[in-house]
């Protein structure tokens, strides 16, 4: 799995400015539905999941970065959407840092596969420090779409 | 393998490999990488272990982050499996890089004083189901 099959280049946001947890994770969500990736119908019960399931466990990772993700019926594929922070966010990670890089997905709840491969794949990038320096240092949406394509293009088939 | 079981080993076959090494032009060339990788084996501190992956979520998220609180226990260097794919067992992005379905069989090795701890630790983590740890977090992902 790639991520542009799961990435909605149109909601990426290079320039997320959030002054909390919630923020990022609502402007995120917000960036999705005015793509058109998810119902807006559904964009606050998209909300709502992701916080609770926040409060299971933050999904800021470390190494400045956060996924947080939930698993929704409103989809019928995986979607995500990157969005990068200049100034970070408290997203109370596991090692106390603030995130500057930020992958939100929504899974179908019948497709956990999916949700594990797009983990899998996102992980897989956001471990290589090159990979993560130029994400931080992109500053338009253009700049992160051909980063990613370019990270596409470079993994093992 | 823990240390009295490696002398045990070491003794029982001692005998055995001082005959071999006299008798060492004796053996088929091809038997020399078996008995080579054999006696490192003994000799090494290496513990390991095969667990399968519980549930149908695989190891997400969840269980990334409990198996990495759980190896950070231990002083010893954990190294997780899968296939040709290994993961330090501290490092969630490592973890989740292995991409392990539910029913995917991994091999854990630990090297180090506490490893056969840290082995059995993993295992019963595993064992559970990650459950007693994150009940409803398993499966939210």
């Amino acid at each position: 799995m790639k991520l542009n099959e799961f990435v909605i280049s149109e909601a990426i946001i290079p320039d997320l400015e959030a002054a909390s947890k919630e923020d990022a994770i609502r402007l995120m969500v917000s960036s999705l539905k005015t793509s058109g990736a998810i119902p807006e119908a559904d964009e606050e019960g998209i909300i709502s999941a992701i916080l609770k399931r926040e409060e299971l466990g933050s999904t800021g990772i470390g190494n400045g970065v956060a996924v947080p993700h939930t698993k929704h019926p409103s989809v019928d594929r995986l979607v995500a959407t990157v969005a990068l922070s200049k100034s970070g966010v408290d997203f109370a990670s596991l090692d106390g840092e603030d995130v500057f890089i930020l992958f939100l997905l929504v899974s179908p709840p019948d497709r956990p596969g999916d949700h594990l491969r797009g983990l899998e794949n996102i992980s897989r990038h956001l471990r290589n420090q090159t990979f993560c320096s130029f994400l931080r240092q992109s500053s338009t949406r253009k700049d992160i779409i051909e980063l990613l394509d370019e990270a596409d293009s470079n993994q093992p088939v | 393998m823990n240390c009295w079981m490696k002398l045990t080993a070491i003794s029982q076959f001692s005998d055995l490999r001082v005959r071999s090494v006299r008798n060492i032009h004796r053996v088929p060339p091809q038997w020399l990488p078996v008995i080579f990788s054999f006696v490192l084996n003994i000799m090494s501190d290496a513990v390991t272990a095969n667990v399968t992956v519980p549930g149908p979520n695989g190891l997400h998220l969840v269980p990334c982050s409990l198996i990495a609180q759980r190896a950070a226990e231990f002083a010893c260097q954990i190294t997780i499996r899968k296939g040709e794919t290994s993961a330090d067992a501290r490092n969630i992005f490592e973890l989740l890089g292995l991409g392990a379905g539910g029913g995917t069989i991994l091999n854990c090795e630990a090297s180090g004083d506490d490893a056969p701890s840290a082995i059995q630790s993993l295992v019963v983590l595993f064992e559970s189901g990650f459950q007693g740890h994150a009940d409803r977090k398993s499966s939210e992902g």
